[in-house]
């Protein structure tokens, strides 16, 4: 417990920098635009108005919600990290008097929203700014070596992004005193923000990796509107994206069982194997793309660790190997791990790699556009597994392992 | 005479123990596979309608088995031959900064962005990954003993040498997570995983490198018994009895660091085996004397490392924390039990 001092400076801190945010977030829009478009702060409050004309709809995301309330919204992600528990975040519009909040909200960070500045620690948050046009409003990020979007890396190369961790150590001071608007960090790693927090900023999680399915993943784009005041665009780009999957997903419904390919995934290190889990996007994307995933049965979600052994003895006869690592041919496969070639897909030559698209840098493409695309990652997978279903399609990102 | 009966009933016993653990490992693992299908496969029978079952014992488990078994002896003698050179019961590969030295060398081969790295990772030189990785490896523990050693030669307290390893130790490992903190995060998930130790690492393919060098720093251990017994009375008495200290001193180390190099590099620091082993065989014979202590060692450290590595696939917890929950009260009970003190003649 803190002494009651020392918890009365942070919270005059907290108010004093919110204030100060506000004013600067206030004096970035033009007089004169409308008070209920979310992009300009309220001049003159009225307690009547719902100052957010578009709101965000959650539907296939299952560890957000979102509940608007006049002049702020309450965020929730319930599960922020693997053991994590749930998570509020008040979004106030910006000139807004600070509600009186209770119970749950009573300690949740308060954000001035749209929000001026960002700091993230993940490269997969970087895409969704690009989708929402909004890449201007990020100053820092953990390190700049894992970035792989472009118009972010441009943003780096002018010098206007900050790197506040870029050897795995966060740099508080330097997070603080940049006073970003948010922090955004990819969940299972809050502990680590904890003194951070305490200084004020508004440490918020996406752990968009942890979704069920690739649809429910790209909604996370909607999250980081919720932010930027741009429920509607966010909404357009993402039905637009939902009813390709659909469509794409619609080939594949009727293809019975023994019809599906069994496919596998991930990379063996010492013994062990890492892989999706069967609860993971990447599960879900291959029984849409009418595979059988080798260990959907399993429950988890994201990635997990299964013994070579039993790896082999779900997937030693599989049909399919899709992600893994940078593997320049079959034959390098082999010579880092000589037990792959227990897996029919190396005898067979049916592995498959998301590395068509990579950067001068060696950064995936897919890895940035993945996130907001699944319906271009579904497209690839039905080619791979059912040629004859996706001949329009041409391959994006995935690429047959070669022989040699 | 009691002792020598006392001496061959444990060896017998350990040797009996021994193949029990290796069976045991052969049969038990993450995925069931029946006994009688185990020893069908064993025999030559193939797995029936299963054929992913001799697969899996013929790919995963016999060269995990069997690396176990070599890993724990070959750790077990280093540690043996470390304590009898320094005359000192902590030491160990770990203690004397073999182990961290062998670490810093195998992160300058894996996760340095260079040459090195693309021949292991992405390459098509295929085993010759694995010879730069365990070359960093022994050329890390070499350096490590190195230093250590030429110290010993001007400080004579025994406690000031094992300070100074440590040091080193120290050192190294702050030079490893300098590199780590560079590293690329593909590269580091290797890393991580080659920190927690493990015997399942090692492939069928491999086996001719890793099985002739374990074999080599074992028979030099075979081979000094009697110089080790020697030293154990003191620099100044194996001199007096006509024995060349610096070079048994040398010939000792450079087994020492063959051994626990290429574990380290095959298997990761696989932690606490080599301090422990050779007390507990200590303790079981009653003797100091290397002539027993030798192929006790050999023994003891393969039962071990296979248990650990039974209970470590069977609950996927890392093989460290396995070696040291099972060792640790097994070595007090030995310990307590012998009250005579660690090093009895």
């Amino acid at each position: 417990m803190e002494p009651p001092n020392r918890r009365a400076i942070f919270r005059a801190i907290a108010i004093a920098s919110v204030s100060l945010i506000l004013t600067l977030g206030c004096t970035r829009f033009p007089e004169g635009s409308s008070a209920t478009d979310g992009r300009s702060c309220i001049e003159k409050f009225d307690p009547a108005t719902d100052y957010f004309a578009e709101k965000a709809k959650f539907e296939f995301a299952e560890n957000i919600s979102v509940e608007y309330r006049k002049s702020y919204k309450v965020v929730t992600v319930r599960r922020p990290s693997e053991n994590g528990s749930l998570e509020h975040y008040v979004l106030l519009q910006c000139g807004a008097p600070r509600p009186v909040l209770t119970g749950d909200l009573a300690n949740a960070p308060i954000v001035s929203v749209p929000i001026t500045s960002m700091f993230s620690d993940s490269a997969t948050h970087m895409p969704l700014l690009v989708e929402l046009g909004h890449v201007d409003v990020l100053t820092g990020i953990n390190a700049a070596r894992y970035v792989t979007t472009e118009p972010v890396l441009d943003r780096i190369r002018q010098g206007k992004v900050v790197e506040y961790a870029p050897n795995y150590v966060i740099n508080p001071e330097l997070v603080i005193s940049k006073a970003p608007s948010i922090l955004m960090v990819g969940g299972g790693t809050l502990d680590e923000y904890k003194t951070i927090r305490k200084a004020g900023i508004a440490i918020v999680v996406n752990p968009e990796w942890e979704e069920g399915t690739a649809l429910g993943r790209a909604e996370w784009l909607k999250y980081m509107a919720l932010f930027l005041n741009e429920e509607g665009k966010a909404q357009r780009s993402f039905d637009v994206i939902r009813d390709r999957y659909t469509a794409l997903r619609a080939r594949t419904r009727s293809i019975p069982e023994r019809d599906r390919p069994r496919v596998m995934t991930g990379v063996a290190s010492r013994g062990m194997f890492e892989v999706s889990a069967g609860a993971s996007y990447v599960s879900r994307l291959i029984a849409d793309a009418g595979g059988t995933y080798i260990w959907s049965d399993n429950t988890s979600k994201g990635v997990m660790t299964v013994d070579l052994e039993a790896q082999i003895a779900r997937a030693s006869s599989a049909d399919f190997w899709i992600n893994g690592r940078e593997w320049k041919s079959l034959k390098a496969m082999l010579a880092e791990e000589p037990r792959y070639r227990e897996f029919k897909p190396v005898r067979q030559g049916s592995v498959w790699l998301y590395d068509r698209l990579v950067n001068a840098e060696g950064a995936y493409d897919y890895w940035s556009r993945g996130v907001t695309r699944p319906d271009l990652i579904l497209a690839d997978l039905i080619k791979i597994f059912h040629p004859e279903l996706a001949t329009e399609h041409e391959f994006v990102w995935y690429k047959q392992v070669p022989a040699e | 005479m009691a002792s020598h009966h006392r001496e061959s009933a444990v060896l017998a016993a350990l040797v009996v123990a021994l193949i029990v653990a290796f069976l045991l490992s052969l049969a038990l693992g993450s995925v069931w596979i029946p006994f009688e299908r185990v020893g069908a496969i064993l025999i030559g029978n193939g797995g029936g309608s299963n054929p992913e079952y001799s697969l899996i014992i013929q790919t995963v488990r016999l060269p995990r088995a069997l690396t176990a078994l070599l890993a724990g002896a070959a750790l077990g003698i280093a540690g043996l031959q470390m304590q009898t050179l320094f005359r000192n019961p902590l030491a160990d590969p770990f203690a004397l900064g073999i182990a961290s030295g062998a670490s810093l060398g195998v992160a300058l081969v894996v996760l340095t962005s260079g040459a090195a790295a693309a021949t292991i990772f992405g390459s098509n030189l295929g085993m010759a990954g694995d010879v730069w990785v365990t070359a960093g490896s022994i050329a890390g523990a070499a350096a490590a003993l190195s230093v250590v050693l030429a110290l010993s030669t001007r400080v004579e307290s025994p406690a000031t040498v094992l300070i100074v390893g440590l040091m080193f130790g120290y050192a190294a490992q702050a030079f490893t997570t300098v590199i780590v903190a560079g590293a690329e995060p593909a590269k580091l998930q290797d890393w991580v995983r080659w920190g927690f130790g493990s015997f399942g690492g090692v492939t069928r393919e491999q086996l001719p490198i890793f099985v002739p060098l374990i074999l080599a720093g074992l028979a030099i251990a075979a081979a000094t018994t009697k110089q080790l017994n020697a030293l154990l009375l003191g620099e100044s008495y194996a001199g007096s009895m006509g024995l060349n200290v610096r070079r048994i001193r040398f010939v000792t180390m450079a087994g020492a660091s063959i051994l626990g190099g290429v574990v380290t590099a095959f298997c990761g620091p696989v932690a606490f085996l080599g301090v422990a082993v050779p007390h507990m065989c200590r303790g079981l014979l009653g003797t100091s004397d290397h002539r027993a202590l030798v192929p006790a060692t050999v023994l003891m450290g393969g039962i071990v490392a296979l248990l650990a590595q039974v209970v470590s696939s069977s609950r996927s917890l890392p093989l460290n924390a396995i070696t040291s929950l099972i060792g640790a009260p097994f070595l007090v009970i030995v310990l307590m039990r012998n009250r005579r003190g660690v090093f009895t003649a």
